[in-house]
């Protein structure tokens, strides 16, 4: 894994989400990121690319994001997942712990705490 | 009234103030709720919507004309939308999506109810909503300087016999 510069992967059924989002990792000095729409493009993207991040939203057509971190983590147990949705309720976070992810993050997106997010997925900080 | 028309007034009740709070914190708080109205029947000209699900679970939607639309997606998005087109519709599903899934998680952590969402839906189409088919049908409209965009939240009890213009 790069840690310095590592390659992300977003997954957001939403333009809009996936540009700000970019946009976002762009202004915290990230440059390596690749976007894909749906939960199924993730995990074929995934098992191609070997991404170091995949930031994944929950509510996608085709493929939701839940189902995405199963089939990831099912293929490579260590992958680095961070759900980002505007979903966040309790049953949600359950299943996103219980499927594998690492961290969640609320939308609208704190890029701060999306960076801290990040740092500690990639070993950074404690 | 019923066990759930009690719930149902509730969760209408519920969504309008949330969405009230969350149009003020993310696009204008230069905003004014106008009466809400219950119809027996909407008619969308473009579907911009979402359903939420779960109990109870709802029909959501954006309506409004282009020019005001155009500038309430600038308001939340603020990437530089001058006209309708497909950002600009994505942005009014995008926003759409955020006020929803904040809803859902106001609904769960106040232990009221444990909702989700499908992802949004468009279709240039239209749609109309018929209560007779659907349930009740509210207009929730918010008054901007600019126009005025409406909220529809309809109760869902069968939805594949809305009707597709």
């Amino acid at each position: 894994m790069n840690k310095e510069n590592p390659k992300f992967l977003i997954c957001d059924d939403s333009v809009l989400a996936r540009k700000k989002l970019t946009d976002t990792l762009i202004d915290l000095g990230y440059s390596d990121i690749v976007c894909v729409a749906n939960g199924q493009e993730a995990i074929d993207t995934y098992k191609k690319d070997r991404p170091d991040v995949v930031i994944l939203d929950i509510v996608m057509p085709v493929k939701d994001g839940i189902s995405a971190t199963k089939e990831i983590i099912e293929y490579d147990k260590d992958a680095l997942i961070i759900i980002s949705s505007s979903v966040g309720t309790q049953s949600h976070l359950k299943e996103v712990i219980k499927a594998g992810a690492k961290d969640f993050i609320q939308k609208p997106l704190d890029p701060k705490l999306l960076d801290e997010i990040i740092k500690h997925c990639l070993g950074k900080i404690e | 009234m019923s066990d759930y028309e009690k719930e149902h007034s509730q969760f209408v009740s519920i969504y309008v103030e949330r969405l009230t709070e969350n149009i003020k914190q993310h696009a204008n708080d230069q905003m004014k709720l106008l009466d809400i109205n219950l119809y027996d029947s909407f008619e969308l000209n473009e579907e911009l919507a979402q359903e939420i699900t779960g109990y109870p679970s709802a029909f959501s939607a954006i309506s409004g004309d282009h020019d005001t639309l155009v500038h309430f997606a600038e308001d939340y998005a603020r990437v530089g939308i001058d006209q309708y087109d497909d950002l600009c519709k994505e942005a009014l599903l995008d926003f759409l999506n955020l006020i929803n899934g904040l809803f859902a998680v106001y609904l769960s952590q106040n232990n009221i109810h444990e909702v989700s969402l499908n992802a949004p839906t468009r279709d240039e189409k239209g749609l109309v909503l018929d209560a007779e088919q659907i349930g009740k049908i509210y207009a929730i409209p918010i008054e901007f300087p600019y126009g005025i965009v409406t909220f529809v939240l309809a109760e869902p009890r069968e939805l594949t016999k809305l009707t597709k213009k």
